[in-house]
Order: structure tokens, then C-alpha cells, then sequence
């Protein structure tokens, strides 16, 4: 058998069991299965022998699901339009409250790594400060200066500290934002357009 | 050298214990006296202030 014949016999067998288009995809399949085995310097009878018969391959279809695709119906009584106008002031600032609850509730979220961040921040630059500075307190006494300057280490070595806590925090929050948000998305805007029979 | 999460972390509590000792030793040597701190104080290089 030929390409030409197997593709022929595949395609009038299989249009009694599925649509036009998923033959139609399954057929280029099987062609570009054989015309590879072509490439690769096998015969044309030869690269189709190496394929399961058109009768095998109708008889592992058979048990495979399919799937069909509905269209998701979209239309909107008159009826549901009056009323979600009307309902408006209603729905709309109990949305409204929904929103402002989830925003808050990720404000407050992020106001630990936010709050880390600027102990880290204030910790760096306050220290870098006090010890570049600690020279010239010297000058006013030396126990002025030596207080300054080890203020100045505490404060950096302490900075450093909250920046990696911040750095560390803030994977975790990313992390547990982002699974917030899919699962409010899911909640949200979850619908099935494809059916499994 | 490879810098680690450990190594930040030695540095930093290095730094902090070892600024915490300089200031005790400022604080001593002014005789643990705040009065002592009180001069020029509002001067714009000094960060240690006692009010």
C-alpha cells in the first residue's frame, strides 16, 4: 500500500467515527509520520508498513474519549439587565467592599516585610552615617566619637540582618500573594468550555 | 570567596556584638555620665544624642 491508499482508507474509515476536522487532523498526523520516515530514506511502501494498518488504528480510537467543545452561552435576558441596573447601587458597593477587603487584606500582608524592609533601610544608611560621621565627634570628646562609632557597627550589622530577613520574607510573600490571587481568579472567573464524554 | 547566608548572618551579629562592646567602652570612658555627652550635641556630624 501507498501513501496515497493508506491516507485514503485511514480518512473514509474514520469519518463513520469522528468529525470532519479531528479525521482531518489525525490524518496529516499519520502523512507526516510517513513522509518523515521517508526522509529519513525508507520507501514510500515501505514507511507505511512500519505503521499500523488503518483497521488498527479506527479499532484504538474507538475506545478514547472525545472531546467536544460547547460554546458557553452568553445571552442575557432583558429581564437580568433591568435588574442588575436597578440592583446596581446594591451589588456594585458590596463588590466595592470586596474589593476594599481583599486590598486590605494584602496592605496588611505586606506591612511585615514592608516594616522589615525599613528597619533595614533605616539600620544600613543610619550606621554608615554614624560611623563615617564618628570621626568628627571625636573632636568634641573621645568617648563621644567611640559611642558613635560603635553605635554606627550595631546599627549596620543590625541592618544587614533585617535586610535578609526582608529578602528571605519577601519569597514567602510573593509565594502566598500569588496563591491568593489564582485562588480569588478561580473563585472568580472559573468556567468549563470543554466537556469530556 | 563565596558569600553565604551564614557568612551574612557571622558578619552581622560579628558587627553587632562588636559595636555593642565599642559603645560600652565609649560609655565607660565618659564615666558612664550623660552630662558628658551634653556638649555640642545638636551639632550636625553628631548622631548620639541624650536629651
Amino acid at each position: 500500500m501507498n501513501r496515497i491508499e493508506f491516507i485514503k482508507t485511514l480518512s473514509s474509515k474514520l469519518s463513520y467515527v469522528m468529525k470532519p476536522e479531528e479525521v482531518r487532523e489525525l490524518v496529516d498526523y499519520y502523512d507526516e509520520m510517513i513522509l518523515d520516515l521517508m526522509e529519513e530514506g525508507m520507501s514510500e511502501e515501505k514507511a507505511v508498513s512500519q505503521l499500523d494498518s488503518p483497521e488498527s488504528i479506527i479499532e484504538s480510537i474507538k475506545g478514547t474519549p472525545l472531546e467536544f467543545k460547547f460554546p458557553i452561552r452568553k445571552k442575557v435576558s432583558p429581564l437580568w439587565m433591568v435588574l442588575l441596573i436597578a440592583g446596581f447601587p446594591l451589588w456594585g458597593s458590596l463588590a466595592l467592599a470586596g474589593i476594599m477587603i481583599v486590598m486590605s487584606i494584602y496592605i496588611l500582608i505586606w506591612c511585615i516585610p514592608f516594616l522589615a524592609g525599613s528597619l533595614a533601610f533605616a539600620g544600613v544608611l543610619g550606621g554608615l552615617v554614624s560611623v563615617v560621621l564618628s570621626p568628627l565627634a571625636t573632636f568634641d570628646g573621645l568617648h563621644i566619637g567611640l559611642t558613635q562609632f560603635g553605635i554606627g557597627l550595631f546599627l549596620f550589622g543590625a541592618g544587614i540582618l533585617f535586610t535578609m530577613l526582608t529578602l528571605s520574607m519577601s519569597k514567602t510573600f510573593i509565594a502566598y500573594s500569588q496563591s491568593m490571587t489564582n485562588k480569588i481568579k478561580k473563585i472568580l472567573f472559573n468556567q468549563r468550555s470543554v466537556v469530556s464524554i | 570567596m563565596k558569600i553565604g547566608k551564614r557568612f551574612l548572618i557571622k558578619l552581622s551579629l560579628t558587627f553587632m556584638l562588636v559595636g555593642a562592646i565599642v559603645s560600652f567602652i565609649g560609655f565607660a570612658s565618659s564615666g558612664f555620665d550623660i552630662d558628658q555627652y551634653a556638649e555640642n550635641q545638636h551639632h550636625w556630624y553628631r548622631v548620639v544624642h541624650f536629651e
